[in-house]
């Protein structure tokens, strides 16, 4: 980084800015998938004790104002899509605070059969038989070999 | 919006129609493969052609009720359909996933009357060749002969290698590492096929005598959602066969 940037850099106003402009971009979200975001844990437990009846979900939803983002009515078909989504979207997010949880709470989430994506190179970054020993190598995992 | 390489190797954009062409022997899991490509399509709000050129299975017609198909298995009316279908493909710019059964023939004659790769680039159709493969030898050399036959050999092609036709608990790595380590897939591959293993789904058999989409399946939707345990199992599956796509930069190519 050059003298410059780094000068610049240490402006407040510079993380002031980054702030605003991160909080606008989220705003650009529908307020639904902020809504559910949000309150992501107890839909889940709610969805848990009853399933849910999207058709409902999504007429309760609109009589409290939520729209689709052009200001269209809710479908049942969307709303659902979104639910999917916002839980993607959370669970992303967890995947990212990982780094920040303890070595020992780190190993117990590693126990998984299908561990969540990593940062790995593409396809396209890998020789034919990086992605050939790649595949095996997770054949090797499933069955019951050591990586 | 998001960039996409053509068939022809060259960027274009992500509205372009796709045509997904099913390859494979029977009970290689294609169909249950390109059932899970239309839903997830229409589960993101694109539309899509469902066309099921396997008359003898059906899978895709009865899981479908708009799902196209030819008249008869005669070769005269599967080029008709065919035809038509990429006419509708071409007019209304929309995607189409088509299951060709066995359909090395139907393919072969077809491109003796038209080159398809090449009318795909020509109406901005973007062609990819979804292969998927058990590990027996012929599920390889009938990938082998659909892809050195070179008539459908578009810029993008998935080779899946189904874990789900393994009989009981069949080691993976042992079952495919014949397939893997043949010379013809490590020239398919090579020559640019992306290989990626689609897990076995231990509620798979459950969820087709429902018939449910895998996402609406994946939401606890539907008008008899599974238990949780399945539930979760399948949002499972679906994530790690979109990770694995990604991962070859395969995810964009799908319709």
């Amino acid at each position: 980084m050059s003298r410059f940037a780094m000068g610049k850099a240490d402006e407040p106003s510079i993380a002031t800015d980054l702030r605003t402009a991160l909080r606008e971009g989220a705003a650009m979200r529908s307020p639904l998938f902020q809504w559910m975001l949000r309150n992501h844990d107890m839909l889940v437990e709610t969805f848990a004790e009853s399933r849910p009846n999207w058709t409902r979900v999504t007429e309760l939803l609109t009589s409290k104002g939520f729209s689709s983002t052009d200001g269209k009515p809710l479908n049942p078909q969307s709303v659902r899509q979104m639910w999917f989504r916002v839980r993607k979207r959370h669970a992303a997010m967890r995947v990212g605070r990982k780094p920040r949880q303890t070595a020992k709470s780190e190993e117990a989430a590693s126990v998984k059969a299908h561990p969540a994506p990593t940062p790995e190179p593409k396809g396209d970054d890998l020789s034919p038989q990086e992605l050939i020993d790649r595949v095996k190598a997770e054949m090797a995992i499933r069955s019951g070999r050591k990586p | 919006m998001m960039a996409k390489a053509s068939g022809n190797g060259q960027d274009t954009t992500a509205s372009a129609p796709v045509l997904a062409v099913g390859l494979g022997r029977g009970s290689s899991g294609k169909s249950t493969g390109l059932s899970e490509v239309i839903w997830r399509a229409r589960d993101q709000g694109r539309g899509v052609i469902v066309a099921d050129g396997d008359m003898r299975s059906r899978t895709l017609s009865g899981l479908f009720p708009d799902a196209t198909h030819p008249e008869t298995e005669e070769m005269v009316d599967i080029k008709t359909w065919f035809n038509q279908l990429l006419n509708r493909m071409a007019r209304e710019k929309t995607s189409c996933v088509i299951d060709l059964g066995g359909g090395d023939r139907a393919l072969r004659d077809y491109g003796r009357d038209l080159r398809l790769v090449e009318f795909c680039q020509r109406r901005g159709i973007e062609p990819v060749a979804l292969y998927f493969l058990g590990p027996e030898p012929e599920d390889l050399s009938h990938i082998v002969s659909i892809w050195d036959g070179g008539y459908f050999k578009p810029a993008r092609n998935l080779l899946v290698m189904n874990e789900g036709t393994l009989k009981g608990d069949t080691n993976p790595l042992k079952a495919f590492d014949r397939t893997m380590g043949h010379p013809d897939f490590q020239r398919i591959v090579s020559e640019g096929a992306k290989p990626i293993m689609m897990l076995r789904l231990a509620c798979m058999n459950l969820l087709k005598s429902k018939g449910t989409s895998f996402y609406a399946a994946a939401s606890g939707d539907g008008e008899s959602p599974l238990d949780p345990v399945e539930e979760f199992q399948v949002q499972d599956w679906l994530e790690d066969l979109e990770a694995k796509r990604a991962q070859v930069g395969a995810a964009t190519w799908l319709p």
